[in-house]
């Protein structure tokens, strides 16, 4: 498991250096792929005898379907509808966007292992990777501009959310499960959407042209 | 079954909206899906007003008196703005603004976003609600770009990405409470339903509660356009087709804030209601102050009108967060009081800014030459969301000052009727410049009576009643009150 934790914090990182959507969505298969794994191994190894397979295998094949196939899917099938094959423009370096990363880990690794966080029964053993995959995706959506980094970086971020429920109470209820999951896959479809109406419009999925309302 | 049919019926017809060739029938038939879904919210919330029983349909929906408020504002809103869509729509086509292959996707969202709202005040089960509210958020961000122009489009992508990232901390915050629900519940079946949970609060973990409640907030708060995470609002209410901007405006705003005030009660079982109050009234605070200066400088009517929704939404908070019985009721009172206002001055300002094709306050001139029955519409409701009597936004804003008073004494009352007082100065200016300025000469125009007129006129009789003749000592609204405050 901590191979599976370690394999899913390291693509997200990895992700912050790359200008290249193809590679991007490559690391984020590889992220949920991990977490899909993660979500059956957890529960199996901190419940024991109580571990309800039925519930964790669910929740597992739902990330694996929707967050491995589809939204992976959903995302290389806009980019190439729209043609691009250019770098993703970027607020900063990749060198110092992926030391603000390190940075970001380390801070989680402090703020994991803090006093009041195991005294409010904020940290278990994985906890530490959820919340640096959660600020990672959230520096990852404002560190590179295009708008599919955007959707990536909120899955990211989605992606360590879940982490931290599963490492926390060893998964939600089903019927949340669902929902969550439907309302993801919908976000995003719908996100991709929008994208090819803006890059119609703007004939670029660059951010930073979205600057027009303002006050 | 009730609950469960005012959910399903926007559904179910969401799928007849396609059928038809001729746009009219489309139109008519997602209005009657929302007359039908409203008559029965009316029908449950009257038995509910009339029992002060709970409605409950199996482990998910339920409507209790904190829900009737929310739930009378969801079926009046939406029914006034499908209706006026129709003219709206129309009026779109004829000027080349929406093409008539776009007239069934519309009714189609617009119906499915209403399913979502009432959603998310139905169900029982907190994550429901999360799930229901990212959900409004999906549909709503397709609704918002519908115009698919640079400015539409650009006000859609903020909204979907600022709103699925606030709520995505809500979610955090869920995992917490159910992380104190399994630590407090060692055999029992953990659900996350909000009556349960109420029923055991005190075993509740009070540190795991109380950092949930501040991702709660900031997550709901979000979606509600507190300060500082409103930035989405002003765009999206401002870009989108005017029924659009009025049920963001008058309806969405308030599922957020139901489901704040659902998290508000848990924690005041939990820990006791000082910790929840005080963010509550501190954002509501910070959002009343903060909007004054984009409301004082503002140039466009419809961001105007959103910095409005962003003051008004902090007024409700602080009047919730002082929990004292006037403070509640103003609460109320003003949450019911602002939908319908503020819907009924975003459609009538759709119409006017229609005719003059411009948002900017400078460019509407004259409009109480240009549109005569329009802008008297307009007039009245501007009146009253500037809280002016007779209508019922001066008595709430009124019930919440004297509940400052109550509780801090003369200084915050007196920053808070200064606040009220400069923005209601600032509507007056603003509608002195549009309707007391001669008109363009090219504007001749003859507005004639239309069914939009009379339905938009409904809710300003409804303020007249709500500053006339509500007082606490009604029965309805003081058992509403009363049933919030057992809780805190």
């Amino acid at each position: 498991m901590n191979f599976l934790s370690f394999i899913f914090l390291i693509t997200s990182l990895w992700m912050l250096q790359t200008r290249n959507v193809t590679k991007s969505v490559y690391l984020l298969i590889l992220q949920s792929l991990s977490l899909s794994i993660l979500m059956i191994g957890i529960p199996m190894i901190s419940l024991g005898y109580d571990f309800n397979l039925f519930h964790s295998a669910i929740a597992a094949i739902l990330t694996f379907f929707v967050k491995v196939v589809l939204l992976p899917f959903i995302i290389l099938r806009v980019n190439k509808k729209l043609r691009s094959n250019d770098l993703i423009p970027m607020n900063m370096s990749q060198g110092l966007s992926l030391l603000i990363g390190i940075f970001l880990i380390g801070f989680s690794q402090v703020l994991n292992s803090s006093g009041f966080f195991s005294t409010s029964h904020l940290s278990s053993g994985y906890s530490f990777f959820a919340i640096s995959s959660i600020l990672i995706g959230c520096f990852y959506m404002l560190s590179h501009r295009a708008l599919l980094c955007q959707i990536i970086g909120i899955i990211v971020m989605e992606n360590g959310i879940f982490l931290y429920s599963v490492s926390l109470t060893n998964g939600m209820p089903l019927i949340f499960e669902f929902g969550t999951f439907f309302d993801l896959l919908v976000g995003v479809l719908v996100m991709g959407i929008m994208t090819n109406y803006i890059h119609g419009l703007f004939e670029s999925t660059d951010t930073e042209n979205l600057t027009e309302l303002k006050g | 079954m009730i609950l469960l049919f005012i959910v399903l019926i926007p559904i179910i017809f969401s799928f007849f909206c396609v059928l038809p060739k001729q746009t009219k029938i489309t139109q008519w038939i997602a209005s009657c899906a929302i007359m039908l879904a409203s008559l029965l919210a009316f029908t449950s919330c009257f038995y509910v007003l009339s029992s002060g029983k709970i409605l409950f349909l199996s482990n998910i929906f339920a409507i209790d008196l904190l829900s009737v408020p929310f739930v009378l504002v969801i079926a009046i809103v939406s029914l006034i703005c499908s209706i006026s869509s129709i003219g709206y729509v129309n009026r779109d086509i004829e000027i080349n603004e929406m093409k008539k292959s776009y007239v069934k996707p519309f009714y189609v969202l617009l119906l499915l976003f209403v399913c979502t709202m009432y959603l998310s005040v139905l169900c029982q089960n907190l994550g429901l609600i999360w799930v229901s509210i990212e959900a409004t958020t999906v549909i709503s961000a397709l609704l918002v770009g519908f115009y698919r122009k640079r400015a539409s489009l650009e006000a859609a992508w903020k909204y979907i990405i600022l709103c699925t990232v606030g709520i995505a901390f809500a979610l955090v915050g869920l995992i917490l409470i159910y992380q104190a629900e399994q630590i407090s519940l060692f055999n029992g079946v953990e659900t996350l339903n909000w009556f349960k949970l109420i029923s055991y609060g005190k075993n509740l973990d009070p540190n795991l509660m109380k950092i949930s409640f501040i991702f709660i907030m900031v997550g709901y708060g979000t979606k509600a356009g507190i300060f500082p995470m409103h930035t989405w609002l002003p765009d999206a209410h401002g870009q989108s087709p005017a029924p659009i901007s009025a049920l963001l405006s008058g309806v969405l705003l308030n599922c957020a804030v139901y489901a704040i005030l659902r998290h508000h009660l848990l924690l005041s079982a939990a820990v006791g209601s000082g910790f929840s109050s005080n963010l509550l009234i501190g954002f509501g605070a910070l959002s009343m102050i903060f909007s004054v200066p984009f409301i004082l400088t503002q140039r466009d009517i419809k961001r105007l009108f959103a910095y409005s929704s962003v003051e008004h939404m902090g007024i409700i908070l602080i009047g919730f967060g002082l929990g004292n019985f006037f403070g509640v009721l103003g609460a109320i009172l003003h949450m019911f009081n602002h939908s319908l206002g503020k819907s009924t001055l975003f459609l009538s300002t759709g119409s006017i800014v229609k005719r003059y094709g411009s948002n900017n306050i400078a460019r509407l001139k004259g409009i109480g030459q240009t549109k005569p029955l329009t802008s008297i519409i307009f007039l009245c409701v501007l009146l009253a969301i500037a809280g002016s009597p007779p209508f019922g936004l001066f008595l709430s804003e009124m019930y919440i000052a004297y509940a400052i008073f109550q509780k801090f004494g003369f200084f915050p009352g007196i920053v808070y009727l200064t606040l009220i007082a400069t923005v209601f100065a600032a509507f007056m200016y603003y509608l002195g410049k549009m309707y007391f300025s001669n008109q363009r000469p090219d504007f001749k125009f003859k507005e004639r009576i239309g069914l939009q007129h009379i339905f938009l006129s409904i809710p300003i009789i409804i303020l007249i009643i709500t500053g006339c003749f509500l007082t606490p000592s009604i029965n309805i609204i003081s058992k509403i009150v009363e049933y919030f405050m057992r809780g805190i």
